[in-house]
């Protein structure tokens, strides 16, 4: 952010145009890419005085990309009796084989809560009514913790085997899909709402303000 | 992120002050050691996951065949891209592909991520450290990767 670049004044610096997360702005695109570092490393040639350079290509905007990008995937609609935790594993069948295709031509970056993927959803699950559990499936790691990485191994998941299928989404556009037209993104939020008058300091931090994005927060306002 | 685009919030957050350190001159790019560190909250699959108030860092070992994964806590930026193309916010191939090309002069072994979500100034003792490590690899090249 230029701003805070302005106010640290390090000796270089770059402020590119892109969204927060993509730091190199287009995924998938060895020349963008390229063009990005090189006008970063290129400052490395500059000794005069401390310098922030504007970067100004711009990534390909919302109307070069689909801004209401639709799951080929038909999420069919599940009986009402069907718990929660039960719609997201369904879900994950179903989005099971563009998981895997994906992993056949990237690492996949599911993973940091140890658990397996079912494990994830189910022990966030356990969240729902409202207690957490005294203790998780995982050694030496905080119940809090092992929220917070169950519940970004659930997102990496969904997002992987999306960006397997056709069409190339935007950023929002993807949010929206996750947060809300999936059961995965309606079962963290509801675990967000069990949780926000928990007595336990940590567990209330982390379910206000780190489980859904604040952008995303109209969805359940009153 | 375009300036007019930081939300206020963000935009206006105190920063932590610093004496200005001028830029030193070096070697021609093209005979540096470049090394990179994220505050991505990256990791090597198996190493500890970032939590709340951490002001350590991971190690990536170009040498290593472990997945990079990211535990970074914050919620509120884009993932969608890293999970597509790692190099969106830690360009280790890129780098790499700049040395084969000759426009730096090598890639360090080992690069870094913080969690860029604490205080500047709890993690100096780890800064310090880490400065350490890279003057250990020979790095006179160093890139900064903000998310």
């Amino acid at each position: 952010m230029p701003q805070h670049a302005e106010a640290i004044a390090p000796p270089r610096a770059l402020a590119v145009p892109y969204s927060l997360g993509r730091p190199l702005g287009v995924p998938n695109d060895p020349d963008f890419q390229h063009r990005v570092l090189s006008a970063a490393l290129a400052l490395l040639q500059e000794w005069s005085d401390p310098i922030i350079v504007t970067y100004e290509e711009d990534a390909p905007d919302d109307s070069e990309v689909e801004e209401t990008w639709v799951c080929p995937v038909s999420f069919a609609t599940q009986d009402e009796q069907t718990s929660l935790v039960s719609k997201v594993l369904n879900e994950m069948a179903l989005l099971r084989p563009w998981y895997e295709k994906g992993k056949d031509s990237r690492a996949t970056t599911v993973g940091v809560s140890g658990l397996d993927i079912e494990q994830a959803v189910q022990f966030t699950g356990s969240f729902l009514d409202g207690t957490p559990p005294e203790a998780g499936p995982v050694e030496n790691v905080r119940v809090v913790d092992l929220l917070k990485y169950a519940v970004e191994d659930i997102k990496a998941f969904y997002n992987e085997a999306a960006a397997s299928q056709p069409g190339t989404a935007s950023v929002q556009a993807m949010e929206d899909w996750y947060w809300g037209e999936t059961a995965a993104g309606e079962l963290i939020r509801a675990v967000k709402k069990a949780l926000a008058h928990s007595e336990d300091r940590m567990i209330k931090i982390t379910s206000s303000l780190l489980l859904v994005p604040g952008s995303q927060a109209f969805r359940d306002s009153a | 992120m375009r300036r007019e685009d930081v939300p206020d919030g963000l935009a206006n957050r105190e920063a932590v002050e610093f004496a200005v350190t001028q830029p030193v001159a070096g070697v021609p790019l093209n005979e540096r050691r470049v090394a990179l560190i994220s505050t991505a909250g990256l990791m090597h699959r198996g190493d500890k996951p970032f939590s709340i108030g951490a002001t350590d860092y991971r190690i990536l070992d170009m040498e290593s065949d472990e997945d990079i994964l990211m535990s970074h806590i914050s919620t509120n930026f884009d993932r969608s891209g890293f999970v597509q193309d790692q190099n969106i916010a830690m360009p280790l191939d890129r780098l790499t592909e700049k040395a084969a090309s000759g426009e730096i002069g090598s890639v360090a072994r080992y690069h870094y991520s913080f969690m860029g979500a604490s205080s500047p100034d709890t993690m100096q003792q780890a800064a310090e450290q880490l400065a350490k490590n890279l003057r250990d690899d020979e790095v006179d090249g160093l890139i900064l990767v903000p998310v």
